[in-house]
């Protein structure tokens, strides 16, 4: 005998899984769109790095000094691999730049007058260098990048020159960066071998993936929820399921079981598929070596803990809200715009906790952080590797008493006529 | 013996009432007919049998219980058909009936396979109910309603918007069934000629209240007419 909840559960399962648009949007475009994101991504790197170390670079040198110095880096230039390079003089800067954009140069250096004057006589002077760009893209502010670094090479040549010419025995690499700096972090009692600007960069990027699964898992959820309700209501099945002989409040749990559980399958395809967008465009970049263990540091098993149980609470809070909101719609695409509300206080304070603990935040906004169930796994995963505090484990009882709140509300409509009378309606004022 | 004992009921939509002291009753084993024009109060009465909607006033109780008190032990006893209902388009149709067998305990299995013999839709069964012309998903769901054999079936407009061979066939369904099982069902129609073809007992509804009751013939003696069409006109005053 299968059981009225597992009757529903399984049916909400079959139904989603049998649903082309649902089973597309929650399980397929999820593992498929971001190894797609990160194999664009890096063919676009990899095209960029492998253009620039072919392409020829044409550079016009505005060469208003004429002087030794100024030769000095126009032969520099002249002697660069892949380099062409064209002299002008007596002519102004504005026309420099017309003629080096009509004759498809990549970029005007001008040389100022007085340019060896000065160098000669130790007088800081300097260089100005225009890109012309064709588009706005990563490929074309590399080329700029590129020419700078030239002219930085000339810049440590003659700066190699002068220190050669004071016949001291030091290195030119003392003269540049005489001191090293070995720096730590102390956080909450762990000694820490990175620098602070390291570890906050890490916990972010690390604290900004809870947030992100957080916020695909409760969208998806109380969007699949909505459908699932609204559905009922536009396919008129709803009239029939709630005159069979089990309870309503059953039914609910039923479908927010069911939602839940292939909210799930979806979280884990969409993280699949994010971690290896990620992993694609951090190797890129060359990646970092720092890592929990590098950093001495250990998973807190009670923020685990914590961290698994908020989650779960938000989840199913947010379902909560959105069958209660689903409830208030006729058919499924107002239940989905309804619905989407739920993402604000969602994102609220992913973006705020972000960037600050609720601590240091003024007393309102505080207030609205704790207000917010979908706060409280965000609160927990940046604990996860420091600990957890009571505001988490506050939270948490917060979580449950609102998901029990809004479930019973939802119980109560689903028990009366409202389910079917009541309704939304936006009034325009004349 | 009453399965359906409805008394002054009264129904209010906001500033409308829809139910003005309605009362009937309908007897076990019997199919019985709410008969009215669109807005009459036929779905409205055949609601809160079902216990989707309240009473804002009056008593109706379905084999002694009260809708208003007892909701749940209602359901137990009612099987019930909305008007232009659906069905879980993904899912087939032997699957539709499994899963709704489900809530009726240990005889799931034996109430699934009587849902499929009543639908006559064999092999079409196990394609899923997406794929199901308008007729076929009407067989499907009154096989639905009769299979559980309740004590009170409830049918909205059960041939509303079926063709002329759909609807002859969904009418014999009932009417066999319901012969054979003893099932009482207690269904709304403003069909004059399914009625008659249908009910043994009827409730003429005009604008909340029960203008007429009695068989489909006697209404017709009663009134001197050819046919229940122009014995509702006469009772309700129009040409």
């Amino acid at each position: 005998m299968t059981s009225p909840m597992r009757n529903i559960v399984s049916k909400e399962i079959k139904e989603i899984l049998r649903d082309p648009r649902l089973f597309l949007s929650m399980v397929i475009v999820p593992l498929i769109i971001f190894p797609v994101m990160g194999m664009a991504f890096g063919t676009a790197i990899s095209s960029t790095e492998e253009q620039l170390r072919t392409m020829e670079f044409d550079v016009m040198v505005l060469d208003n000094d004429g002087d030794i110095y100024g030769n000095s880096l126009i032969q520099y230039l002249n002697s660069t691999e892949n380099m062409t390079v064209e002299t002008l003089v007596g002519v102004n800067e504005t026309e420099a730049i017309i003629q080096a954009e009509e004759q498809g140069f990549d970029a005007v250096v001008v040389i100022p007058p007085n340019f060896s004057s000065d160098m000669a006589s130790g007088n800081k002077t300097h260089i100005t260098i225009h890109s012309i760009l064709e588009t706005v893209s990563i490929f074309e502010s590399a080329k700029n990048g590129y020419v700078h670094s030239i002219l930085q090479n000339f810049e440590g040549a003659l700066v190699a020159q002068n220190i050669a010419n004071t016949n001291t025995t030091y290195t030119i690499d003392f003269f540049l960066d005489p001191i090293q700096y070995d720096e730590g972090t102390v956080l909450q009692g762990h000694q820490i071998p990175y620098a602070p600007e390291s570890v906050a960069g890490f916990f972010m990027s690390q604290s900004t993936t809870i947030p992100i699964v957080l916020m695909m898992l409760i969208i998806m959820s109380a969007q699949l929820a909505a459908v699932t309700i609204a559905s009922e209501k536009e396919e008129k099945t709803l009239e029939t399921l709630l005159t069979l002989p089990v309870r309503r409040t059953t039914i609910l749990m039923g479908k927010i079981s069911g939602v839940a559980m292939m909210a799930l399958v979806g979280a884990v395809a969409y993280m699949g598929g994010f971690l290896y967008y990620m992993n694609s465009v951090t190797s890129m970049g060359g990646g970092s070596d720092m890592t929990i263990e590098s950093m001495g540091l250990g998973v807190d098993t009670t923020a685990v803990i914590a961290l698994g149980l908020s989650i779960a609470f938000a989840l199913l809070a947010a379902l909560s809200l959105a069958v209660l909101m689903a409830a208030f719609t006729e058919d499924v695409r107002s239940a989905q715009s309804l619905t989407g509300l739920i993402v604000i206080p969602v994102l609220i304070p992913a973006f705020i906790m972000m960037f600050a603990d609720p601590a240091i935040l003024p007393g309102p906004v505080q207030g609205v952080l704790y207000a917010i169930p979908f706060s409280y796994p965000i609160m927990a995963a940046k604990g996860m590797f420091t600990g957890v505090g009571n505001d988490v484990l506050f939270g948490l009882v917060y979580q449950l008493i609102f998901t029990l709140v809004v479930f019973y509300i939802a119980g109560r409509l689903f028990s009366t006529e409202k389910i079917f009378t009541a309704k939304l309606e936006f009034k325009r004022k004349r | 013996m009453d399965i359906v004992v409805a008394n002054e009921l009264i129904k209010d939509y906001k500033t409308v009432r829809a139910l003005k002291g309605l009362s009937f009753s309908v007897k076990e084993g019997e199919i019985f007919g709410l008969i009215g024009p669109n807005g009459a109060g036929k779905t409205t009465t055949i609601r809160i049998a079902a216990t989707l909607l309240e009473l804002t006033d009056g008593t109706l109780e379905i084999n002694g219980f009260d809708v208003k008190k007892e909701p749940n032990k209602v359901r137990e006893v009612i099987s019930y058909l909305p008007e232009e209902a659906g069905a879980y388009k993904n899912l087939t149709g032997r699957e539709y009936l499994q899963f709704m067998a489900n809530f009726y305990g240990d005889q799931s299995e034996e109430v699934a396979q009587r849902g499929a013999d009543i639908t006559g839709l064999e092999e079409r069964l196990d394609s899923r109910i997406k794929e199901y012309s308008k007729g076929m998903k009407r067989r499907l769901l009154i096989a639905r309603t009769l299979m559980s054999l309740p004590k009170l079936a409830i049918l909205d407009e059960p041939t509303g918007g079926l063709d002329v061979f759909h609807a002859h066939h969904v009418r014999r369904m009932i009417r066999d069934f319901a012969r054979e099982h003893s099932v009482t069902v207690m269904l709304s129609s403003h069909n004059m000629l399914e009625v008659e073809y249908l009910c043994d007992r009827i409730t003429l509804i005009d604008e909340g209240i029960s203008v007429a009751q009695g068989t489909p013939k006697g209404l017709t003696e009663e009134h001197g007419v050819k046919n229940l069409e122009e014995a509702f006109l006469e009772v309700v005053g129009h040409d």
